[in-house]
This record gives structure tokens, sequence and C-alpha cells, in this order.
């Protein structure tokens, strides 16, 4: 299922959104294609998880376009959005707590069309597969599970529906180095199923270590974007990323 | 002992109301008033079919479920949708609106008497364990059992179940994953009113076709809810049996007066020592 | 929930009688009012206002606990009921002052008010309708249990006129009274709500978790709330004795309740006024239900159903903005405004612009700083704190000394932390294991509130601010527990509670000319932009003279002037003596502002030191760019092992 990348699954151009009034992004454009993985770097606040809600439907879109394998997503709801393979990993590791891991994985399979049943029941062997981990602990409430369970759990109910684009969120987020490396390393392999991955990140250098494409957005604006080949020392892309947290010591 | 099976069956009656109000605040977040006033709306149909139509009584379970789910589509998309989450219980205020309008139009259309609702079936008590029971009472305590337990099993089970605890747990997340939580809020609404029109060829015997009733019928599934925790559905069994006793014994020991007072105590009980109820998913904050 | 569509008063033009207040209005009507039967009202219209007089106390109860704390009751008709039973009962033994017996009655309706809003308040959102719902349902059956008390179900009959003095009320006399009882209530209403109390019971609205971090436990608040709006209720019952002269419970139906509940939303549950016209709409034509019609159940359903789905987006922008047109040119008309009336602000109060910004901000952060006896050095311990979510450790294990006149900064990226700190030491959330410590008043373990009122004041990640607050008001809140005035005092704007208002503004004025939101003072405070209301929260925290102040990502979407003006506020307050903990992630800022750098990663400090350590340290490069030492088993510092061992001691996982 290895595409070259060369015509992207997500397309996204010019895009600008925020919430209500407030807006968090002005000029982002991106595109993520299969096989791929896309990280998108920032500061906090910089506008990062705006572009992904966006996508999704989930913040207010005020300019620009979304494209999904060529169809333009304007007006459609999150809940027709994910329907078209655009999965989400959101940032805090958002699984439903109060329910068991297996419910979680099979709240994962809402959007597969049918036959439903066997192919659920697939995905969800599957998902137990790729994480045993989780097939240990299949009845347990989610809630229970460490955070770095509770973020892979994220990741394999996102991957149920087996979506062609999946967005994460700050995977790393609250989880210690030895961890974050598992769940990057989990995210490198998705690429050899064809997956197109746009993984949005604070951590410059775990993040550098699985990109194929880096895109470093800054206060709501593009500040550096191109082939992880092209990165070199990685001075730029920090100049690129730090600017808008002044004063974090550029050199190491 | 007859007393006993009184009180289960009066305990089943709330049970079933405290189911549709569960399954809805489960589904949807929300508590709607109007829930009870379907179950009245059930009564009437199954008077109107099996008395003013002459229609088989067994008719009735398919018109209350036609017209209860329709009304609750009617509601959720005009009182429901427009206020949920934008304005502090709204809702609220919307639903027991269309409640009260449900029973101005049912005082319009038959008056306020109460009108005696036929039972499909026998009407020769039964004799058992050394009370009586009636047949229809027999029929509405195993629905006040079944239900609740398959409503358990259902909602952790299936994926439309799942999808409903999903979507009130964490909706933003639901929707993440593609489910759309508007639709399963109309659901919710929509089949929790078909339920209670549903019923109405059952417990319209019991509690004959009244305009009000659901006024009353609200606040003592409410305080079933309380008991066995607000979200529950076995909780709901647990709530109404309990409540159903409660009554039952204090107008056989005391007198009918007594009954209201002495509930309203075991709920202010209750509520000051056990707010989350016994069976409690927590999901009402405790202030 | 934006509240009004300008949010600044500019220079509008103003009408002939643009000095004149809402509350003028209402007195003159009042006179006017009071003096009808003797300008010629004939019998029947006096009977009908009257009426109108009752149902309008009964109503504004409602408004107050629902309008304007949010809490919906349906119980008045039993309270109204226990007033009624409670007069009568007396007037036919004897005990005949109008006077007593409205006592009376109010302190009968404040019992009843407990018995339902104790454990009606325990569980959020209706279960205090439902609660209240069912003592209407308990009417007749107390009334027959109670039988040769109240008459039971054969009505309670020959009720006598009321006196007052010995004197028997004649009804032009009567008539007066029910005015002047309604209109009292009114006025205490109005005291209430456009005081500090009032402005708390917005904030009670608005948020639970501001009102406990401003230091009033919700739970009592909504209760006190609910109590005071059954009084009018009692009061009501107590005038109807007298009006009909008999009683039966089927008079306090559900019915009732219903009206009631449609009077109040309609004629506005947040107007102070508008309970006048949703009363008089219930006497008025098809609304009537003293004579219930079979379809009054189902215009009363389409009024709260209708004005239910109004309420949601309040008055609609073009109503507004013709409102607003016409309340610059005749504010006194604002006494219909249905919404909050803050329209006219500090426009009504010449006497406050001579009053000068006193002192500077060292004056104002005085009490605070120094706090009790002997207190100026304590210090804030953190020892040992811990907290999981479940099976997340979100803190692994946390200490560290905060000492005043410095500033203390936590930094760290998404998930490391910071905020359940801050959470853990404002009290809003407990620890699971380890001690927080302020001089020898241990602070863990305690609620929120409590701690709010040992002089720990903070700001919030997304800022809370009440709606229908002026930015001045909004800032003045946090000062409601340290300079406490009573309900009396309030109500009765005594000396005290002026002077304490005094030192509201003045506090405020002062806190806003140090976050530089001067000219914002008479703004509505909700609908200032983000970056400004970030401000706003600084500043009340400020007002309030902490001991401890907690900052939330408080430079977060200013710019950067703003940042830099902030950064000088965080110093001069450390340099005043208070304890400043600062949560960031602007780097340039944090190394600009703070004496003291912690940095957190997953749950724990992974290195302090100052500034300039901090600024070239491995372990913070790390923590920020997930590389370095920490990435590599085992190497760097000694806390990166025991970041290290965070996660369990599962090996994958």
């Amino acid at each position: 299922m290895t595409q070259t990348g060369e015509s992207p699954l997500l397309r996204v151009t010019n895009l600008a959104a925020g919430y209500g009034d407030l807006r968090a992004v002005w000029d982002v454009s991106l595109e993520v294609s299969a096989g791929r993985i896309l990280a998108l770097l920032g500061a906090n606040g910089a506008g990062k998880s705006t572009t992904l809600l966006a996508i999704l439907g989930l913040s207010r879109v005020m300019g620009g376009s979304i494209e999904m394998a060529g169809q333009n997503l304007n007006g459609l709801a999150p809940y027709d959005r994910a329907k078209l393979g655009i999965g989400l990993v959101q940032e805090g590791k958002r699984v439903f707590r109060q329910r068991t891991v297996e419910q979680n994985l099979m709240l994962g399979g809402w959007t597969i069309s049918r036959p439903r049943r066997q192919r659920l029941k697939k995905a969800v062997a599957r998902a137990y597969d790729r994480f045993p981990v989780l097939a240990d602990r299949r009845h347990e409430p989610a809630g229970s599970l460490s955070g770095g369970q509770q973020q892979m759990l994220a990741i394999a109910q996102a991957l149920v529906p087996e979506p062609r684009v999946l967005m994460l969120d700050e995977p790393s987020a609250g989880l210690a180095p030895i961890i974050v490396s598992e769940v990057l390393g989990v995210i490198s392999e998705l690429r050899a199923e064809g997956i197109g991955i746009l993984l949005v990140e604070q951590l410059v250098d775990a993040s550098l270590e699985v990109a194929d494409h880096v895109t470093v957005i800054s206060r709501g604006r593009m500040a550096w974007s191109g082939a992880r080949a092209a990165v070199g020392d990685r001075q730029d892309i920090l100049d690129a990323y730090l600017d808008s947290q002044p004063g974090l010591p550029a050199s190491q | 002992m007859t007393t006993f099976f009184s009180a289960l069956s009066t305990g089943a009656i709330y049970t079933l109301l405290a189911l549709g109000f569960n399954v809805v605040f489960v589904s949807a977040g929300m508590f709607n008033f109007a829930q009870a006033q379907f179950m009245m709306v059930g009564t009437f149909v199954s008077y109107w079919v099996a008395v003013q139509l002459h229609l088989p009584v067994a008719l009735g379970f398919a018109f209350g479920l036609v017209i209860g789910f329709s009304l609750g589509v009617i509601e959720e998309r005009v009182a429901i949708r427009p206020v949920l989450g934008k304005v502090a219980h709204a809702e609220l205020i919307t639903t027991i609106g269309t409640g009260i309008i449900l029973d101005g139009l049912a005082s319009l259309l038959w008056g306020t008497q109460p009108f005696q609702v036929p039972f499909f079936g026998s009407i020769t008590p039964i004799k058992i364990a050394g009370g009586y029971v009636d047949p229809d009472e027999v029929i509405v305590i195993g629905a006040a059992v079944v239900v609740p337990i398959a409503l358990e099993v259902w909602s952790r089970n299936s994926l439309l179940g799942l999808a409903c605890l999903a979507s009130s747990e964490d909706r933003q997340a639901a929707m993440v994953r593609g489910i759309n939580t508007r639709r399963v809020s109309l659901i919710a609404v929509a089949a929790a009113a078909g339920f209670a029109g549903l019923l109405g060829p059952l417990i319209g015997p019991q509690t004959y076709a009244v305009y009000n009733i659901g006024d009353t019928l609200a606040i003592t599934s409410f305080v079933a809810m309380a008991i066995g925790g607000f979200g529950s559905y076995l909780g709901s069994m647990a709530g109404g049996f309990a409540v159903g006793l409660i009554e039952q014994f204090s107008v056989r020991y005391l007198s009918a007066e007594y009954q209201n007072v002495i509930l309203f105590g075991a709920l202010v009980i209750l509520l000051m020592l056990r707010p989350a109820g016994l069976f409690s998913s927590a999901r009402v904050r405790v202030v | 929930m934006a509240a009004t569509a300008s949010p600044a008063m500019t220079a509008a033009p103003r009408g002939p009688l643009a000095g004149y207040r809402p509350v003028h209005l209402a007195v003159v009507l009042l006179l006017i009012a009071a003096a009808l039967p003797w300008m010629g009202l004939n019998a029947l219209w006096v009977r009908e206002a009257e009426v109108v007089a009752i149902f309008t106390l009964i109503v504004s109860g409602t408004n107050l606990s629902y309008g304007f704390a949010g809490e919906l009751s349906l119980g008045q008709p039993a309270i109204y009921a226990v007033g009624a039973y409670v007069a009568g009962y007396m007037a036919i033994h004897d005990a005949n002052d109008l006077l007593f017996t409205l006592l009376v009655g109010g302190v009968a309706a404040v019992l009843t008010g407990l018995i339902v809003g104790i454990p009606g308040l325990r569980l959020a959102s209706w279960s205090l309708a439902m609660v209240s719902f069912f003592i209407v349902l308990l009417v007749p059956d107390l009334a027959g249990m109670l039988q040769q008390y109240t008459g039971g179900f054969n009505d309670m009959t020959g009720i006598p006129s009321a006196e007052l003095f010995g004197q028997l009320l004649t009804p032009g006399e009567f008539y007066v009274a029910c005015i002047v009882v309604a209109g009292a209530w009114l006025a205490f209403e109005r005291n209430l709500v456009l005081s500090r109390h009032g402005q708390m019971i917005r904030v009670l609205k608005e948020s639970p978790v501001l009102t406990e971090s401003l230091g009033s436990p919700v739970y009592w608040m909504k209760v006190k709330v609910y109590v005071l709006g059954s009084i009018p209720a009692g009061l009501a019952g107590v005038l109807f004795a007298y009006y009909d002269q008999f009683l039966s419970p089927t008079t306090f139906g559900f019915d009732v309740a219903v009206g009631i509940l449609a009077a109040s939303v309609l004629g506005g549950a947040q107007s102070i006024y508008g309970a006048i016209i949703g009363a008089a709409l219930l006497q008025v034509g098809p609304f009537e239900f003293a004579s219930f019609q079979s379809y009054s159940l189902v215009v009363y359903g389409a009024m709260l159903l209708i004005g239910g789905l109004l309420l949601r987006d309040g008055i609609t922008t073009r109503a507004r903005a013709g409102l607003t047109w016409v309340l610059t040119r005749w504010p006194a008309l604002a006494v219909v405004d249905p919404t909050v009336p803050h329209l006219m602000p500090r426009a009504r109060r010449p006497a406050d612009s001579g009053v000068a910004a006193v002192g500077g901000l060292a004056e104002l952060l005085r009490p605070g700083a120094s706090g009790p006896a002997g207190q100026e050095t304590a210090t804030l311990e953190i020892e040992g704190v811990t907290r999981r979510f479940g099976g997340v450790q979100a803190l692994g294990g946390v200490s560290m000394t905060i000492r005043p006149g410095e500033v203390t900064a936590v930094i760290g990226p998404n998930g490391s932390g910071k905020t359940t700190l801050l959470n853990v030491i404002s009290g809003l959330v407990s620890p699971s294991s380890g001690v927080v410590r302020l001089g020898d008043r241990t602070l863990s373990g305690h609620r929120a509130h409590q701690v709010a009122r040992l002089g720990v004041a903070r700001t919030f990640q997304t800022p809370v601010i009440p709606v229908g607050l002026t930015t001045a008001e909004a800032v003045a809140t946090s000062r409601f527990h340290g300079d406490h005035v009573g309900l009396l005092p309030t109500v009765l704007r005594t000396r005290r509670y002026r002077a304490a208002r005094r030192r509201d503004q003045q506090a405020a004025r002062t806190a806003l000319s140090v976050t530089g939101l001067t000219a914002q003072a008479d703004a509505t405070a909700s609908a200032l932009p983000l970056g400004t209301r970030r401000r706003v929260e600084a500043a009340r925290a400020i007002a309030a003279a902490p001991r401890v102040l907690l900052l939330d990502e408080p430079a977060s979407g200013l710019s950067e002037a703003e940042v830099a003006s902030l950064g000088r506020l965080v110093r001069a307050v450390a340099a005043a003596g208070v304890i400043v903990i600062l949560i960031e992630h602007n780097f340039s800022f944090v190394l600009s502002t703070a004496d003291v750098i912690h940095v957190m990663s997953v749950g724990e400090i992974v290195v302090s030191g100052t500034p300039e350590q901090i600024r070239s340290h491995p372990e913070t490069m790390a923590a920020y760019l997930g590389s370095g030492p920490r990435a590599e088993a085992g190497s760097g510092p000694g806390a990166a092992g025991a970041a290290q061992a965070t996660e369990s001691t599962e090996p994958a996982l």
C-alpha cells in the first residue's frame, strides 16, 4: 500500500483558524502524503493544535482550504470528516477513561463500514497484536492505565478504523523519555502501512528522529518548511522554533 | 403480602419512568422533564385506541410507540437542540414548558377527569404466596426487572450503547471518533419517549389516564433516581422498588397523608448522607 | 456567553433626564402606585393591584435564586402556603398585628427554605428544582395532617382583616401595606444585587471554581441565596391570607408553580423590576390563573418554551442595540431592562471621580504581605507532593521552598504537571501524598475557599470573568472576604459598607493602574479581548492583597510592551513581600523576571536554579527539545534518573 508520496492525501492551503473571534492561525499550508511523516513543530501557543483541530472541524476556519483526497472539507461536521479516513489522537491522552480498554477500541471502530462486526473484531485483534500491553489489560477501565499505556491506547483507538491520515497532537506530553521513544517508534512503523502522518510536537529532537518532512510554525505562521534531509544541523529550525520562545538557549 | 405486590407494581412504574430519564441523561447529558408527560400520553393513547376507537387493546402498544417517538423527535428539535449547552439550565425551562403543554393538550382533549384504561389480558387477580396480584401488575413488575438489566447489558456491549456512554463522558472525543453526537441525543430522547408511549397499555390500567399524572410521577421517579444514583439503570430498578415499598408501607401502617411526607423525609436523609446514590456512576456533581 | 454589545462607555449623547437612575423612576412609580386608591382607582382594580403586588414578591424571589444565582426552584407555592397558613392561624387566634405576622411568616419561610435548600442543593443542576417541586406536592398532605390547625381539606376560613398597632386596616390602608411590603422587598433585593454581595452572586452563577478561589464556599452561598429568595414568598403568603381571608390547599398547586416560573421567565429573570411585569402578566386576560381556563396550561407551557428559547441568546443583539440607544438618553428606563443593568455605569457616581488612586502598589499589598504579626518571612513549603489521576502520575514527588520577596517560576513542556501543582497549592486539587504549608499553617487538605481565605490568590489559564460586571467590579470581587461586610449592613448601605466600598474602589483603581487597565475600568469585563482579560485576572488577584500570588501563564497573548510591563509588575509585587509563583512558557519573560526557576518534566522537578544557571543547563534543553542527556539512559544529573523512574517498572511500557 505504499505510495511514492507525490500526490498528497491531505492538503491544507493558507489556513486561517481560531476560536470564536480569536485567531490563532494566520497562514499555514502543509501536505501530508501517504507513508510519510510530517512533523509540525512550534512553541506553545504557536497554533499547532488549532491547525489539527481545524482539519477535523473542531476549531473555526476563517480562511484557506482543507482537502482530503481531493475533497474539500468545508462545511463537513467532525464526525463526517472522520468517516473520510482522518484520524486524530488528541492532546492529553484523551481516551474514554470510564470505559474499558476493549470498549475504547470498539468505539474507535464506529466509522467502520459493513460488515462492521467482523471488521471490528479483526481490527481490535490487530490492535492487541501491535500493542500487547493493551491485551493484558483489556477489561480494565482506561483511566487506570499509566500515562504511557493511555497514550498507546489512544493511538490504537485511532488506528482501528484504518485511517489514511493520522494526526497526533503532542503524543509525548507528560511521558518520560523512554516512553516517548517507544511511542515515536510505533508511529514511525505506521509509515510502512501507507498511512500519512501529521505529528505535532514540542520536542524538536525527538520528532526529528522520525520525521520525513518538517514544518515549523511560529505565532500562527509558517517559519520554516522543508524535507528532513535539508535540516542539517537543525540550527535554522531551532531559530525558527525559538522565535516565539525567546531566551531558550540555542546552543546544544 | 398484597401490600408488598402493590408496592412492587407502583415501584415498577417509577422504575420504568426513571429509566427513561436516565437514558436521556446518560446519552445527552440532560434531564428531560417532559419524559413523565410522554408516559401520560401513552396512557391516553391506549385509552383512545381501546375505548374511543374500539380497536384491539394491544394496538395501543404500536400507537403509543409511534406517537411517543414522534413527540420525542419534535421536542428534541424544537425545545432541546436550540438551547442545549448554550445557557445554564435553559433546557430545564424548555422541557418543563413542553411537559406543561402536553398536560394542557391532554386536559383540552379529554378533560380533567381520570379515565379507566382497559387491560388486554385477564383481570382476575392471581394468588401468590398468600397475597393477591393482578396480571397487569405482574407484567409491569417483570418489565421493570427485565428492561433495566437489558439496558445495562446493551449499553456496555453494543456499539450504539457505548457510543451513548462515550458521548456523555466526553462529547468532543466522541465526535473525533466519528460519532454523530447530535444524532445520539436525538435518538436517546426519541427512543425514551417512544418507550414511555409504548408502556401505555401496561401502566394505564394502574394509573388511569389523567392529564396531570406526569407531575407526580416525575417527582417520585426523581426520588427513585436519587436513591439508585443518577445515570444507573440498575439503580433505577433498586430506587423505583424502594420508593414503591416506602410509599405502600407508609400508607398501610400510617395513613395516606403521610405517604409523601415520609418519602420526602427519606429523600432529605438520602441527599444529606449519600447524595450520589447507592449505585452511583457519580456523574451528577456533588457540591 | 458574552454580555453587552458595547464594551466601553463612550461619550454618547445624553438626553434631558440623563442624570436619573432606574431607582429614581422606581420610587416615583411606587409613590404613584400607593396613592392610586385616592386618585380614583376603583375597588376592583385596587384588589387586582394587591394581587400583582403579592405575586411580584413571589416572582422576585424566584428571580433572585434563578436569574442571579442560576439555581432554579419550583417550590415557591409551598413557601407561599406556609406564610399564608401561619399568618391565618395567628390572625384567627388573636395575634393579628400585621408587622408581627409578617415577621413570623418571614421566619417560617426561612425555615422552609432551609429544609428544601440544604438537601436540594447537594447535587448540581436540577436537583433543587425537583426537591422544591416535591414540597408543592406536600402542601395538601401537610394541611391534612395538621388539620386541627389548618382546617385541613375543609379550608381555613374566617381570617380577620389585618391590624396594625391595634387598629383595623381599611381596605385602602391594606392596599398601601401591600405596596409598601412589595416595595420594601424590591428595595432590599435591589440593594443586594447592586452591591458587593450581588457581585459575588454573579460570580457564583458564572463559575463555582472561581467562587471557591475567591474565598466563598459554593454550597453555603447557594443555600443563602435560595433562602433569601424564599422570604418574599412567605411575606406574599401572609398578605394573601389577609387578602382572601380564606385559605384552601388547592390554591397552592402546580399551576401556581408553573405560572410563577412563566412570570419570572417572561418578565426577565435577571431583572429586579421585571418581577412586576411578570406578575402583572399573570393577571391579564388569557393568562389570568385565578380563573383557571382549560387552555391556561397550554398557554403557560408555550410561554415557558418560548421564553426559554429566547433566553439562550439573551436579548437579541438588535433589540439590545435599540435598548442601548434609548438608555443612553433616558437611563432611568433601565428599570425595565430585563438583562443586567450595566449600560449606565459610573456616570451615576460623580463623587468617585474625585477619589484619587491611593498610595500605590506597596500600600495595596501591605496587609497581605505582612500577614498576621510575626509572619513576615513566612515561606511556602511544598513537601513531597504527589498526585495521581487514575493510572496517571501527574505529580511524582515535588518539593520546593518558595520565599517571599523573590519571583519563583515553574516552567516545563506540556504535560509536565505545572498546572496540577498550582491546583494543589490553591486547594482545587488535594495531593495524593505530601504537604503544602504556608508558614506554620497547613494548606493541603483544606478546601479551596479556605486556602483562598488564608491569603492565596490565583489566575487561571483560561480567564474566568463573570458576565454583568465592569472591570473595576470584577477586580474588586477578590476583596469580598478579606474586607467583609455582612448582608444587613450591605443592604442598609451603612457607613461601614460605604467605607468598604470605597476601599474596594481604591484597591481596584490601584490594581487597574498597575496592570495598565485604567481605561477599561468601566467597560464590561467579560466582553474584553482574551489578553486583556488575563490582565484583569492579574489585577483581581493583586487587589486581594494576597500573601501568595499564583499566576498561570499570565503573559500568554500579550504584546511585547504588555509583557514588559507585566514583568515589572510581577517584580514589584514580589518586592512588596508577596510570595509569587509564576507558570509560563514565554522564556525570555521568565529569564528576565524570575529569581528562581524550577524546570519540571513528567511530574517532577528536574533542575532548579537562577536564570543564569537554568539558561544554559542541558536539562532545560532536554526537557523542551526531547534530546540531550535525558534521552540517554542514566546519564545527566540525578534528577534525570528520578524522572525515568516515574513510569512503572514494567519493561516495555
